[in-house]
């Protein structure tokens, strides 16, 4: 815990420093789709189709940039009329099970060459504020938590045109365990444009 | 590069909005049966049963200390029927109330009415499919919606097993929910199958 405490509070430095040494900057606007595992598979086992990724970066040096990330996704399944039970009560109907989750962190990339398709590494820590419902007939079992967040990710940015590229990457979010929930990912899928200079 | 910026902006805003999952389409996905029971009562040594023919309503009159009321035959006789029915299936016999049953089976019902209020200045902030102008709409007036949810509470008593202050324990107990809507055929159909679910979900009653 102590290292990740170390490397956002290096990483939220180089985004205040940013500005004073580069003036390269770089905004993503990005489809995503995301792939739960651990706590959040138990929840809801369908990927999430609805989401979302905006960042932010700049560069700080050769190939390296930092930055922020903002991003929502929605998970939703129906489960099938069944029963649950819980010692001595059962309840039967139709569930269903919604997951929003709202990732923010500061992040850092790495890019590796200088060609048409680039190739990044990335890593990134903050939170998670992660919004989950359980609907049966009329009510609502509501839960909220905010997690803190690791996330490592790797893509590539395909040039288009000057001062546009083409994004795909993948980003692990790990949610760390709380007191009242237990750890969980979410391999995000993303897709769309990077603007430079925006 | 503008217009990629707008289009890529547009194109997530629409997604975010348009394809937010909707949940419950049909009124009988709203439909719940909760059962209990108490682990330490010996149900296969009991037999019969007592069952009235009537289902009494708990509403204001009656929280008020009035007289009770019942619900309409034309509801609660397919319901007491169907009870009638997994009774018997499970092995039990019915018996008058007058002739010492094991148990004792009581039917109620309540309902409840949520009202929803837009108030003043309310607003539509859905697409309406592509057939009007996709600018919404907003109410200068109050606007109020509300539905009734209706319950079925069945409770199994043992007339025989007195507290202290002379109260019958309580055994077993099934509840039926659900959304107060559609024909007397579709209410009394979804009901029956609730009552149905809730002895398939209780195989203790079973001889």
């Amino acid at each position: 815990m102590k290292k990740t405490i170390i490397i956002t509070l290096m990483l939220a430095a180089g985004v205040f420093i940013a500005p004073l040494v580069s003036a390269q900057s770089f905004t993503s606007l990005q489809y995503t789709m995301g792939i739960p595992t651990g706590g959040l598979k138990d929840h809801v086992d369908k990927i999430s189709w609805r989401g979302f990724t905006f960042e932010y970066q700049r560069e700080v040096a050769e190939s390296v940039t930092v930055g922020c990330n903002f991003a929502w996704s929605t998970f939703y399944e129906r489960k099938d009329y069944d029963s649950y039970t819980n010692n001595n009560a059962t309840l039967t109907g139709v569930q269903y099970r919604y997951d929003n989750l709202f990732p923010m962190l500061i992040n850092a990339h790495y890019t590796i060459g200088t060609g048409t398709v680039i190739p990044y590494v990335g890593l990134g820590a903050g939170t998670m504020y992660d919004l989950r419902n359980t609907d049966m007939g009329t009510w609502t079992i509501e839960e909220n938590n905010w997690h803190f967040l690791m996330t490592p990710e790797a893509g590539f940015m395909f040039d288009v045109s000057p001062g546009t590229s083409i994004k795909l990457n993948a980003k692990y979010d790990y949610a760390f365990k709380i007191k009242d929930a237990d750890a969980f990912g979410n391999l995000n899928i993303s897709f769309g444009f990077v603007f430079n200079s925006w | 590069m503008k217009i990629l910026k707008v289009l890529s902006l547009t194109a997530i805003v629409f997604l975010m909005t348009q394809c937010y999952p909707e949940g419950p389409v049909y009124t009988d996905e709203l439909d719940l049966v909760y059962s209990n029971y108490d682990p330490s009562y010996d149900f296969a040594s009991k037999q019969t049963y007592a069952l009235p023919d009537k289902i009494m309503k708990i509403d204001d009159e009656l929280i008020g200390g009035g007289s009770p009321n019942y619900v309409k035959p034309v509801y609660a006789d397919p319901m007491l029927a169907k009870i009638d029915q997994n009774m018997q299936t499970a092995g039990w016999t019915k018996v008058d109330v007058d002739e010492n049953p094991s148990v004792l089976l009581a039917p109620v019902a309540v309902e409840v009415t949520t009202t929803v209020y837009y108030g003043y200045g309310g607003y539509w902030d859905w697409w309406y499919g592509g057939y009007y102008p996709p600018y919404g709409w907003y109410y200068p007036y109050p606007v109020t919606t509300s539905y009734s949810t209706g319950s079925l509470v069945v409770t199994m008593l043992d007339p025989n097993d007195l507290s202290a202050n002379e109260k019958m324990r309580a055994v077993w107990g099934f509840v039926v929910n659900g959304l107060l809507e559609g024909s007397t055929t579709e209410f009394t159909a979804r009901f029956t199958k609730g009552i149905n679910q809730a002895y398939i979900q209780s195989p203790y009653l079973n001889k």
